[in-house]
């Protein structure tokens, strides 16, 4: 991106999960653990 | 159309109190020694506003006991950002109410932590409670939306019932409810701390009377260190809604939050302990700078790596949880052993012992310095159920201590076979 445009981008807020995939990976099996408990 | 939080900072204005908390984390009182000008403030907000910062909520020690607060709410409004504050609401009249209306104040969270003579003795001032409600009266007149906040613990767990129908009767349209942790004078008082296994009668009654507070429409929310995956899990994070995908999800420090010292100095999260979590100072580095550069506020980065769970130790290590988890409130279990990555306030973890005929206690190892934001270091305890308690500890909280009053013995048997 032009170096102006990298400026404007706000730091906050941001992601944990360097993956949306792993992310979700981690959430679906939370969520079977939650509903099998 | 709902509100959802997106990035917010917590500003510690002023460390200058009027009221003595006896379990306040940051042992307000008196001011900082180098607290941001007003000069240095106005160039913060401008700051938050460019890093992405949506929502400010001003907190002291006492916000409105410094003189520029109603500037500094004017100008985060005018910056685009969402103003709301935290106060103990002793001494907030109709005409303060108004100027905090015309400075922007969108809304406004009323400290209560007990009935009358509880929150009194835990916040160190006779009259606390009563001005608290008159603020809240003041506030209602002037169409501030408020709500309140409770610590929970042995001394107000018993009256959370009663409390919830004085704010209720308030107007109050939010409480956000969270446990009371050994953070700078709760670390003098451990005796006022619930212990892990207490957990087991707690989540009963917070599940029983956050029901009915949605029934009513008082939004109850689930403070960090309120969980984890445990049977009442979707209700309280769900704040009544109950989806399936409502429950804890990590700790969101340096990540959505952010928290201001008074001096300048930058946290993940307003509530983590100075020493251990302060990425660094206004006056030396910009607030672009720290969040992107320093540790302090990039421990939560990597999740679903190994570095994203590489803290975690005892239960929290093993727990089936614990990619998404990775050791709940950082600041909870930080300041009960030092180091975060392993938190006993977990209600899951509490009927994982219980199934197996056992139960975790605390017992405080190292007394804190005396400083803001400070903490001792707690050993932990497991033993079978059936041991006995120590002879001296007094405050023991089970359920039988919970105050039911004539207007819970009254309620549908369906709240009861939600409990159950």
């Amino acid at each position: 991106l032009p170096s102006q445009d990298v400026e404007k981008i706000p730091l906050l807020p941001r992601s944990a999960w360097n993956s949306q995939l792993g992310y979700l990976k981690v959430l679906l099996k939370a969520k079977q653990v939650l509903d099998k408990s | 159309m709902t509100y959802h939080r997106k990035s917010y900072a917590v500003w510690e204005i002023t460390l200058k109190c009027n009221l003595a908390c006896s379990h306040c984390g940051s042992r307000a009182g008196h001011e900082r020694a180098k607290e941001l000008s007003p000069e240095e403030a106005l160039d913060l907000v401008k700051q938050m506003a460019e890093v992405g910062i949506k929502e400010v909520t001003l907190i002291g020690g006492e916000a409105f006991l410094r003189p520029d607060w109603l500037e500094i709410a004017k100008a985060i409004n005018e910056a685009g950002m969402l103003c709301g504050m935290t106060t103990g609401g002793y001494g907030i009249s109709l005409e303060t109410a108004q100027k905090m209306k015309e400075a922007g104040i969108r809304t406004v969270s009323v400290s209560i932590d007990g009935l009358e003579a509880t929150h009194d003795r835990l916040r160190g001032k006779k009259g606390s409670w009563k001005y608290a409600f008159k603020t809240m009266s003041h506030l209602r007149e002037v169409g501030i939306s408020f709500g309140c906040n409770t610590q929970i613990n042995r001394l107000s767990a018993p009256e959370f019932p009663c409390i919830y129908e004085c704010i209720r009767d308030a107007g109050a349209h939010a409480w956000q409810v969270q446990l009371t942790v050994p953070m700078g004078n709760a670390a003098d008082n451990a005796d006022i701390l619930l212990q892990p296994h207490e957990l087991l009668d707690i989540y009963p009654m917070l599940a029983r009377v956050a029901r009915r507070a949605y029934q009513e429409g008082v939004q109850l929310q689930a403070g960090n260190n309120i969980g984890y995956y445990g049977p009442y899990e979707r209700l309280l994070r769900g704040r009544g809604k109950e989806d399936e995908f409502s429950f804890w999800q990590g700790c969101g420090a340096g990540l959505s939050t952010l928290g201001i010292e008074a001096d300048g100095a930058i946290k993940g999260c307003p509530s983590l302990p100075t020493t251990a979590y302060t990425g660094g100072n206004i006056r030396e580095h910009t607030l672009h700078d720290i969040i992107k550069g320093a540790e302090e506020l990039r421990f939560n980065l990597g999740a679903g790596t190994p570095e994203g769970t590489k803290h975690l130790w005892g239960f929290c290590k093993t727990c089936e949880y614990a990619e998404l988890c990775r050791g709940g409130c950082s600041w909870t279990a930080h300041v009960f052993f030092n180091k975060r990555g392993n938190n006993p306030y977990c209600h899951h973890r509490a009927l994982v012992h219980a199934k197996q005929g056992m139960r975790e206690r605390v017992v405080p190892k190292v007394k804190a310095q005396g400083l803001p934001f400070d903490n001792g270091e707690f050993e932990l305890i497991v033993e079978p159920t059936d041991t006995l308690l120590p002879a001296n500890d007094r405050l023991h909280f089970t359920a039988n201590s919970i105050q039911w009053s004539e207007g819970w013995q009254q309620e549908p048997e369906f709240y009861y076979s939600f409990v159950r």
